[in-house]
C-alpha cells in the first residue's frame, strides 16, 4: 500500500516540471501571457479538452483507445447546427448533438465489445465515416447559428466563472465520482487491470466496455457543443487533432495503456500542460502553422520524458 | 503413431485449416473478378485495355503505401504517419526541385527525409515503448506541421518535364508509375518471402516471445520494419507529386486509412503474422475499384471517406471472424 502512494507522487511531477518551465519560458517569450486576462483565457481554451480528454481517459483505462473523437466533436457541432438551423429550440438541438455523438460512441463500443474489432482500427474507421457523413450533410460547409444562448454558454459567467470552465468541472466533478464510488467506474478499471477477473465476479463486461464508449462519446459530444457555441457554428473539422491533444493529456498525466493505471484525475495536470502550451504559443505570436509541429513534438518528447523517469524511479524501486 | 491416428489428426488439421488454405486465398481475387463485372456493367468501356491500364496508373500510390504499410502490420503493429510522411516528402522535394536542385539529388533527399520518419517511427516504438498507434499518430502531426512550415500555405506546382515523367510517363504502352510501383511490390514480396530478414518479420509478428528466444534481433528488426513503411511512403509520396503536377501540405491524408484498408482486405491480420504483398495489391486494387465506380456513378468525392471508413470496418470485421472460424 505505500508503495502504492510513493508511486503516484513519483508520477505526477514531470507534468509540472513541464508545466513550470514553459511558464519561465513564456515570462521571457510571451509578454501578456501573465495577465488575468489571458488566464482566464486558457481556462476557456481548455474547457472542451479537459472534457475530451475525461472521454480519453476512461477509454484508455480500459486498454481502448478513441481515434474517433475529435472528429465525433465536430460531428456533435454539425448535428447541432444542422437542428438550429431547421428551427428546433436551441436547447433541444444542443441535446441532440450531444445524443448523436452518444450514438457514435455506443457503435463504437460495440465494434468494440461485441464484434471485437481492435479499437484503434474501429474507432478510426468511424471517424473516417463520419467524416463523410458530416462532409455530405453540411456539403462540406460551415454551418452557422445565431442565439443569444450561445453567447451564455462560451461567455456567460453566472458565479464570476466563465460557462464553459464551469460546466467542464462540473464534468469532470462527476466523472470522478462516478470512477470513484459506482460500478461504472469499478468496471472500468476491471477492464483494464483485469477483465478475467472482473468476468468471474458477474459482472457483464461486454455491457461495461460499450458504457464506456458511450460516455467518451457523449463527452465528446459536450465539447463539441462548448466548440461549436464558441464559434457560434458546426463543422465537421472543428476538432481535427483534437483526438491527439486528448490522447496526449491522457498519457502525459500518467494514465497508462497497460494495466489500467492513472486516473481521471491527473489527466487533468496534462490539459493544462496543452492549454498552456498552445495559448504561451499564441500570446507569443508564433504563427499558427508553426503551432502543429511544435506541438506534436513537445507533446511525443514530454511522453518519452515522462516515459523516462518512470523507468528510471521504477528501476529504483526494484532495487 | 499408427496410420488411423496419423489419418485422423491430418483430418482434423485439413478441417481447420481447409477454410483457410483454399478457400481464404481465393476469395479474394473472386471478390476482385466479382466487382470487375459489376463495373463492367456500369460501364461498357471498362475492359478495354486502356482502361485496365488507367485503372492500374490510378492504383499505383496506393500499392507503393500498402506494401510498406503490410510490412509494419506483419510485425503487429501499425504505421499511421504514412500520410503525414507522404505529404512532407512531396513538399520537399518538389521544393528542392524548384529552388534548383537537380532532380536526383532532390528525390534522394525526399527517400531519406521519409526513411528518417520511419526510423524515428521505430525508435519511439521499440526503444521508448509507446504503442505504434499512438508513436506514428504523433509522428503524422509533426510530419503535417513540417509539411505545412514548409510551404508556407502555398501550393507548388510547374515542376520540370523530367520529374512529371516518373508519375505520367510511359514505357511503350505501361506507365511509368505502374513499373515503379511493381518493381517496389515484387521486391519487398521475394524480401519477405525469400530472405531471412524476411521471414524473421513474420516470425516476430506470429510470437514475440517465440522469435526473441529463438535469436531474432527484435529491436533491429523492427527498427528496419518502420524504416520501410517510411521509405514506401516517401516513394508514393514522390510519385504522387509527379503525377498531380503539385504538392500540397495534406495531399497525402486519406492514404492512411486507404493503405491500412487495402492490406487488411488483402489478408493481413492486425495481430501480426499473417498476410503478404500479393494480397495488399488485391486490396489496393479493390478500393481503387470501388472508388473508380463512385465516380462513374456520379457521387461526390466527399463520399469517399465514408465508404473507405465502412470498407475498412468491414474488411477488418471479416478478418476477426474467419479466425474465429479457423481456430
Amino acid at each position: 500500500m505505500k508503495n502504492k502512494v510513493q508511486l503516484r507522487v513519483v508520477s505526477i511531477p514531470p507534468v509540472i516540471w513541464i508545466v513550470l518551465a514553459l511558464f519561465v519560458l513564456y515570462s521571457f517569450f510571451a509578454p501578456g501571457f501573465f495577465s488575468a486576462g489571458n488566464l482566464w483565457n486558457i481556462g476557456v481554451q481548455a474547457a472542451p479538452l479537459l472534457v475530451l480528454a475525461i472521454g480519453a481517459t476512461i477509454v484508455i483505462l480500459t486498454e481502448g483507445i478513441d481515434l474517433s473523437c475529435g472528429i465525433v466533436l465536430g460531428f456533435a457541432g454539425v448535428g447541432f447546427a444542422l437542428l438550429a438551423q431547421r428551427g428546433f429550440p436551441i436547447w433541444l438541438a444542443m441535446l441532440g448533438g450531444i445524443l448523436l455523438a452518444g450514438v457514435c460512441g455506443l457503435v463504437n463500443g460495440v465494434m468494440v465489445a461485441c464484434l471485437h474489432l481492435p479499437p484503434f482500427i474501429a474507432t478510426l474507421g468511424m471517424a473516417s465515416v463520419i467524416t463523410g457523413a458530416g462532409l455530405v450533410s453540411t456539403e462540406g460547409m460551415s454551418i452557422a447559428v445565431r442565439d443569444d444562448v450561445l453567447e451564455f454558454v462560451s461567455n456567460g459567467a453566472p458565479l464570476g466563472i466563465k460557462m464553459p470552465i464551469l460546466i467542464a468541472l462540473l464534468i469532470f466533478g462527476v466523472v470522478l465520482f462516478l470512477m470513484r464510488f459506482t460500478a461504472f467506474g469499478r468496471n472500468i478499471y476491471a477492464l483494464g487491470g483485469n477483465s478475467e477477473a472482473l468476468r468471474l465476479s458477474g459482472a457483464n463486461l461486454t455491457a461495461a466496455q460499450i458504457a464506456t464508449y458511450t460516455v467518451a462519446g457523449l463527452l465528446a459530444g459536450i465539447a463539441g457543443i462548448i466548440v461549436a457555441s464558441r464559434t457560434a457554428s458546426g463543422h465537421i473539422t472543428a476538432g481535427l487533432g483534437w483526438d491527439f491533444d486528448a490522447i496526449a493529456a491522457t498519457i502525459i498525466g500518467g494514465t497508462s495503456f497497460e494495466e489500467g493505471k492513472g486516473g481521471v484525475a491527473y489527466t487533468i495536470l496534462g490539459v493544462i500542460l496543452i492549454a498552456v502550451l498552445r495559448n504561451g504559443l499564441n500570446v507569443a505570436g508564433v504563427p499558427n502553422m508553426y503551432q502543429f509541429a511544435l506541438i506534436g513534438t513537445v507533446v511525443l518528447g514530454a511522453i518519452i520524458f515522462d516515459i523516462l523517469v518512470r523507468r528510471l524511479s521504477g528501476a529504483e524501486e526494484s532495487r | 503413431m499408427s496410420e488411423a491416428a496419423e489419418t485422423a489428426g491430418f483430418l482434423h488439421q485439413w478441417k481447420g485449416a481447409g477454410f483457410k488454405r483454399f478457400i481464404g486465398p481465393l476469395l479474394r481475387p473472386l471478390g476482385l473478378l466479382a466487382l470487375c463485372i459489376v463495373l463492367s456493367f456500369l460501364n461498357e468501356n471498362f475492359f478495354t485495355l486502356k482502361n485496365i491500364i488507367s485503372v492500374l496508373r490510378q492504383s499505383t500510390i496506393l500499392v507503393v503505401v500498402a506494401v510498406g504499410m503490410t510490412v509494419v502490420i506483419l510485425t503487429a503493429g501499425i504505421d499511421l504517419s504514412v500520410g503525414g510522411v507522404m505529404a512532407l516528402v512531396g513538399c520537399l522535394t518538389s521544393q528542392l526541385i524548384i529552388n534548383g536542385t537537380p532532380i536526383v539529388p532532390a528525390i534522394a533527399c525526399g527517400l531519406a527525409l521519409g526513411t528518417l520518419f520511419g526510423l524515428l517511427n521505430g525508435v519511439l516504438v521499440r526503444i521508448f515503448g509507446l504503442p505504434p498507434f499512438v508513436a506514428t499518430y504523433g509522428m503524422m502531426w509533426i510530419a503535417n506541421g513540417l509539411a505545412m512550415i514548409l510551404m508556407q500555405g502555398k501550393i507548388i506546382f510547374g515542376l520540370p518535364d523530367n520529374f512529371l515523367w516518373l508519375g505520367s510517363g510511359y514505357l511503350s504502352i505501361i506507365p511509368i508509375p505502374v513499373i515503379l510501383a511493381a518493381v517496389v511490390a515484387v521486391a519487398f514480396h521475394f524480401y519477405l518471402k525469400k530472405t531471412v530478414s524476411g521471414q524473421e518479420i513474420y516470425a516476430l509478428g506470429a510470437n514475440r516471445e517465440a522469435a526473441r528466444y529463438s535469436g531474432i534481433k527484435i529491436t533491429k528488426t523492427l527498427l528496419l520494419v518502420y524504416s520501410l513503411s517510411g521509405f514506401t511512403a516517401a516513394i508514393a509520396g514522390i510519385i504522387m507529386t509527379a503525377r498531380l503536377d503539385a504538392a500540397q501540405e495534406g495531399m497525402g491524408e486519406p492514404f492512411m486509412l486507404q493503405a491500412i484498408a487495402a492490406a487488411v482486405m488483402g489478408g493481413s491480420s492486425l495481430m501480426g503474422g499473417e498476410g503478404g504483398i500479393p494480397g495488399t495489391i488485391i486490396g489496393a486494387l479493390i478500393l481503387t475499384l470501388v472508388v473508380n465506380g463512385l465516380n462513374l456513378m456520379g457521387a461526390p468525392s466527399m463520399v469517399h471517406p465514408l465508404v473507405t471508413g465502412a470498407v475498412i470496418l468491414t474488411a477488418v470485421f471479416f478478418d476477426v471472424v474467419t479466425r474465429k472460424w479457423s481456430d
